[in-house]
């Protein structure tokens, strides 16, 4: 699948197996009004691909994460304005749940200290990133032609 | 995001339904902020009906918890869903929050504090 070969190095062994493969993209406008469709876009692949491969635990965290990287292209890479599209891509295979979001904004470094750091405890912001890092399997940041690209992958444990 | 506001003596008790996230978040603060500004910092959040909490819903109840305390109130966090308490864990917010089974478990401990002291 051409979106995890963007993570492709160091995979270990496949997963599961439902003989499922297929990716969705879609494209939104820079606004937290479709932060809903993309959770219920998660829990749609869910049913398709079967709730005992991508459980409804693992619907939950991806959607955090999905939600957070949307969250960074709003009000970062975009700093909200609303025009600007924001492309998704969530893939299905026999590892588990790839999925990339690619902004049109501005670049905005992302260091392994800002990744792995956790913030102060009451701090008000700051988890974003490290919730990201901390649900997925593999994360990945990079600046392309258009934008920021951040790429994460979940691997799928069955019950 | 829906949320109604109940009051139990002088803890208010808000009973959240739907998402705190990044699209809801303004008004949940509004509402909550509106309550410290009446004086109201005792306030019991009920998340029984929450199913998906995001980094900047964290932050907008860590931000209550900072008001209300800076007025020596609190903000105690009720019946969180097995998702979002999963959340609360992996940011380790749990440590910080006062996190009950049900809002009249939060309600009874607000009484028991100001009965000691």
């Amino acid at each position: 699948m051409q979106i995890r070969r963007l993570l492709a190095a160091n995979l270990p062994e496949v997963a599961v197996s439902h003989k499922m493969c297929f990716t969705v993209k879609i494209t939104i406008l820079s606004k937290t009004a479709y932060l809903r469709i993309l959770r219920q876009l998660l829990k749609a692949i869910s049913g398709i691909v079967g709730e005992q491969y991508f459980t409804k635990k693992a619907v939950g965290l991806c959607s955090v994460a999905l939600v957070e990287a949307v969250d960074n292209a709003i009000f970062h890479a975009h700093s909200e304005c609303e025009d600007k599209p924001i492309d998704i891509m969530i893939g299905v295979d026999d590892y588990g749940i790839t999925m990339s979001v690619t902004d049109n904004g501005s670049s905005f470094l992302v260091d392994s200290h800002m990744v792995n750091s956790y913030p102060e405890l009451v701090a008000i912001d700051g988890r974003g990133l490290y919730l990201i890092n901390k649900i997925m399997t593999k994360v990945e940041f990079k600046r392309v032609s258009e934008g920021n690209k951040v790429v994460m992958l979940y691997k799928l444990r069955p019950e | 995001m829906k949320i109604n506001i109940e009051q139990q003596g002088d803890i208010s008790i808000l009973r959240c339904g739907g998402s705190l996230d990044a699209d809801s978040v303004n008004s949940f603060k509004k509402i909550a902020y509106d309550l410290v500004e009446q004086g109201k910092v005792r306030i019991v959040v009920d998340c029984s009906e929450v199913d998906f909490v995001d980094s900047m819903g964290l932050g907008v109840l860590i931000s209550l918890l900072r008001r209300t305390r800076s007025h020596h109130g609190d903000v105690k966090v009720s019946a969180l869903t097995e998702d979002v308490r999963t959340i609360f864990e992996i940011t380790r917010l749990h440590r910080l929050f006062d996190i009950c089974a049900d809002s009249q478990t939060a309600c009874r401990k607000f009484t028991r504090s100001s009965s000691k002291s």
